[in-house]
């Protein structure tokens, strides 16, 4: 075996590695998995995906990609599905290792750059949320390696259908896939600026790319389009959380989540292929970041898919950034101190990069034991129609594990009022008035409230402040509380 | 497509595939409404030229719009052959044109536009007439009538003869510009007719965004690549005069819509037949992406034949406007949004507070005071100062307006009552004051 292709194994290994041992030690998955984890099961148990979903907001139609979901109920049939929900997106992440080494390795020839890249590309601290289990996980190694096969298509066609598979695989994963497609709009127009005459397999590539993406789509979000019109973008997120998931550009965040070294070295390649090189080789790269950039600027992606798109890409380019670096070296006087400054360089990159990358996975917004705990005794306590009032974010727990019916989870697309919804979601925690609150919970049919810790922090308070014992008794206490509904406004 | 057997017998017997295909379309809303009872005719500016021409009884108006619809891809397909536009070229032209949105709607619906292209159509069949020459001369009175849609129709009338009609005859371009003067002298016309609906610019040119007209995305992405490989071809300088005339226009008034998706349907038809039949280096990829692009085409046209179900008037518009007609005062005036204008003048034979192509802008500030003021000492005193007498609600209003605030929750007042309700639709009489 080339000794390249033992470090790039130990790489990936031991990102896998280091990504499970996290995975496993820290308990539960962040809270916007379990609604996949539902989607898997229920795959695994009918064969379809749950596209009339009864709990959901207490009924409603759910449409989304299913690729992902489909994938996972493949491993499902071998490992439980607790197991396989740790190991399938580390094992995704940590094969984007292998991706930045082979793309590298198209803008440069050097191995060791390329190894260096693949490392940092393992430990990208925006990257590195090892209890996660979204379609995103997959939809970034899919979309690298769409990229990677485009490449190499004009030189072997054999590679050709890989992208086609892979491209139709990305289009079923995730939406995001429109990256790829501004990219390469974006590319033609970079090639047309600069007079350079496109290879005719890459175009014929990119028209059945686009219009293929686009009816795939069409297939799927059909009813979405149509009643929501452009809005469905923004996935008919409530105003007032709309910031969180299509946040202003921040390059300080950008810094931190990316990583100071490969940021900075990257964006130097950037500057440089750009402006100065104008290489073909790194064309549709840079047309990638620019299209990530600006999409994310104008807010119009999610934020952290972009993020991580424009993590990945930079990671690509400093192995280019690498090998530019050492030959400037080699013409100074300080290369006699080479191998200390290369020792340097990588303390300070795995302390840029690993450190960062720890910490978000322990920080990682995911519920506690004892709030799985309350939501576990909901299913065991309280009747199958019944409906429960949780936060936004709880909403999936609630589905997951009680199986019953919730007001609001974070899949809004295609509910009516929504905002109303969110704001009787919001009165319902924050309220002084039981009137207010009795008449919101007759609205929506609830009987129970649940009150975890998380809820706490999101509202500062300790506890409703409506709550009487005569009204409201309590029906579970511990860490997290939870609270049966015994009167109602139109009993009165 | 001429490299096989049934393409060949397909091309040769276009005319009779696209007008069978051409009724299909058109049937499938008429049909849709006949299932449930509706009018056939639907649109709000259908009923608002049916008020004007009510002699007509609305069946032989369906009639009349399908032979249009008939007469219209008839004539098309001889004046390209007189422009002398490919075989293929032509059936693609009218397949995709077919299918469109903007052709559905305007076919199905009373239209000044189908009838302004339509005169048109006629206007340059008589003039390139070569066996019957004296019939050319009749070709201004279609022209001249076609000046009198509206201003922008005109406009582009006499665009259309600069672009199309090889010896200039001024014959032609005067009495075209006389029939715009007089209209503009006697009738004072709008520089765009309507709008009959609230203008979106996205949803009213992609109707794969919820659009009641329109063409489907896959179409504009067809145009704008047919742009691209036309870019640099002289022969295509006709075409490109209409580009920025048309699409500024569209940005101004929707309803140009018709006009504009013509235009694409060219762009589109060159850019389709050139991904078909240039050599590929990939035969699979080339096969693959036209397969995409049918089935895309089909889909979206489905989509919206499907949703001209939900178009208005419904079965409950109907009935509860013709209870309006029958028990209350022809003099009575009735509240709606002005969407609902033409049906409440055409059902009701009553007087609509607003109407959408009336442009009134004080109008519509008030419609919207009132739907949407809380307090009755704002909304009763506008009712009453504007004389209305009925307030019209329909589902869409319940769904787009607070039930918690605004004109619905005013009606638990006891100056509002419910006098009658079909479907979701309801008529509420304001009472005066005691």
């Amino acid at each position: 075996m080339r000794k390249d292709i033992k470090i790039l194994t130990g790489i990936f290994l031991i990102t896998l590695a280091i990504r499970l041992f996290l995975a496993f030690s820290l308990p539960n998955f962040t809270y916007e998995s379990y609604f996949h984890l539902r989607q898997v099961q229920h795959i695994a148990q009918t064969g379809l995906p749950l596209y009339q979903d009864s709990l959901s907001y207490g009924g409603r139609e759910i449409i989304f990609l299913p690729f992902f979901h489909y994938l996972a109920a493949l491993f499902d049939l071998f490992l439980p599905l607790d197991i396989a929900a740790k190991i399938l997106p580390n094992l995704f992440l940590a094969s984007l290792t292998i991706l930045v080494y082979l793309l590298g390795k198209r803008i440069t020839q050097d191995e060791n750059n390329c190894l260096i890249a693949a490392g940092v590309a393992g430990f990208l601290p925006v990257l590195f949320v090892t209890n996660t289990f979204t379609p995103e996980t997959l939809f970034l190694p899919l979309i690298f390696l769409t990229i990677w096969a485009f490449l190499q298509a004009g030189e072997k066609k054999k590679y050709l259908y890989v992208y086609l598979i892979v491209f139709i695989f990305s289009s079923f994963t995730s939406s995001a896939t429109f990256l790829l497609l501004v990219g390469f709009a974006i590319y033609v127009l970079l090639s047309f600026i600069e007079r350079k005459k496109l290879p005719p397999i890459e175009i014929e590539l990119m028209v059945v790319s686009l219009f293929f993406y686009i009816w795939s789509q069409f297939l799927f979000y059909k009813s979405t389009l149509i009643q929501e019109g452009v809005s469905f973008i923004w996935q008919n997120i409530p105003r007032d959380i709309i910031a969180a998931y299509f946040p202003t550009f921040s390059l300080l965040q950008a810094l931190l989540l990316v990583s100071i070294i490969p940021f900075l070295g990257g964006i130097y390649v950037l500057y440089q292929a750009l402006f100065q090189l104008k290489s073909q080789k790194s064309f549709l790269l840079i047309s990638l970041v620019i299209s990530t950039s600006a999409l994310s600027w104008w807010r119009l992606i999610q934020f952290k898919t972009a993020l991580a798109f424009f993590g990945l890409i930079l990671a690509i380019f400093l192995a280019s950034f690498i090998q530019d670096a050492l030959s400037f070296l080699q013409k100074t006087k300080m290369y006699r101190h080479k191998n200390i400054l290369i020792s340097l360089a990588l303390i300070v990159l795995l302390a840029t990069t690993a450190y960062p990358a720890i910490t978000t996975a322990l920080q990682q917004d995911r519920p506690t034991e004892k709030e799985v705990a309350a939501f576990q005794w909901l299913e065991q306590h309280t009747d199958e129609e019944t409906t429960v009032l949780a936060t936004v974010k709880e909403g999936h727990l609630l589905t997951y594990y009680s199986q019953r019916k919730d007001i609001i989870d974070d899949q809004f697309s295609l509910i009516p009022d929504v905002e109303q919804r969110f704001k009787d979601v919001n009165s319902l925690y924050i309220t002084k008035f039981q009137t207010q609150a009795l008449d919101l919970t007759d609205n929506y049919n609830v009987q129970y409230l649940v009150l975890t810790p998380a809820a706490q922090k999101l509202y500062l308070l300790k506890r409703m402040e409506y709550l009487t014992p005569e009204c409201f008794s309590l029906a579970y206490n511990d860490e997290v509380k939870i609270y049966q509904v015994r009167c109602s406004l139109e009993k009165r | 497509m001429n490299k096989t057997k049934y393409g060949r017998h397909i091309l040769q017997y276009q005319a009779y595939y696209l007008t069978a295909l051409t009724l299909i379309i058109l049937a499938v809303p008429l049909f849709l409404n006949w299932a449930q009872h509706k009018p056939l005719l639907s649109g709000e500016e259908s009923y608002y030229l049916l008020s004007i021409v009510s002699f007509l009884p609305g069946n032989v108006v369906v009639l009349l719009l399908l032979g249009s619809s008939i007469l219209s891809i008839i004539l098309f397909r001889f004046l390209a052959k007189k422009i002398r536009l490919p075989a293929e070229f032509q059936f693609f032209f009218l397949l995709f044109l077919i299918i469109s949105p903007a052709f559905i709607k305007t076919f199905t619906t009373l239209s000044a536009v189908g009838l302004c292209i339509i005169l048109v159509e006629i206007g340059f069949f008589l003039l390139w007439q070569e066996k019957y020459k004296s019939l050319q001369y009749f070709s201004v009175l279609p022209f001249a009538l076609a000046a009198f849609v509206d201003i922008f129709s005109a406009l582009l009338v006499l665009l259309l003869q600069l672009a199309f009609i090889k010896k200039k005859k001024i014959l032609l371009l005067v009495v075209t510009s006389i029939g715009l003067l007089l209209n503009i002298i006697f009738f004072q016309p709008e520089f765009f007719r309507g709008p009959f609906h609230v203008q979106q610019a996205l949803p009213d040119l992609i109707s794969d965004l919820g659009g009641h007209s329109g063409m489907s995305l896959f179409l504009v992405l067809l145009a704008i690549i047919g742009v691209a490989f036309t870019w640099k071809k002289k022969n295509y300088n006709k075409w490109y005069l209409f580009l920025p005339v048309l699409l500024i226009a569209y940005i101004f008034s929707t309803q140009t819509i018709f006009y504009v998706t013509l235009l694409a349907v060219f762009f589109a038809t060159v850019s389709f037949i050139r991904l078909a039949e240039d050599k590929w280096q990939m035969q699979f990829l080339q096969d693959f992406t036209i397969i995409i692009i049918i089935l895309s085409l089909l889909f979206s046209s489905i989509s919206f034949l499907q949703r001209t179900a939900e178009n208005e008037p419904s079965r409950g518009d109907v009935q509860v406007l013709e209870w309006v007609r029958e028990n209350t005062h022809s003099r009575d005036i009735v509240f709606s949004t002005a969407e609902n204008g033409p049906f409440i003048t055409y059902f009701a034979h009553r007087t609509p507070f607003s109407q959408l192509n009336e442009k009134n802008r004080e109008k519509e500030v008030i419609t919207q005071k009132i739907l949407n003021s809380t307090y009755i000492g704002e909304t009763f005193p506008l009712l009453e100062r504007n004389k209305i007498a009925f307030v019209y609600i329909t589902p869409a209003i319940r769904q787009d307006y607070p039930q918690d605030q605004g004109l619905l929750f005013l009606f638990k007042n006891e100056r509002f009552k419910l006098r009658y309700a079909q479907e979701g639709h309801e008529i509420w009489e304001f009472l005066p004051e005691k």
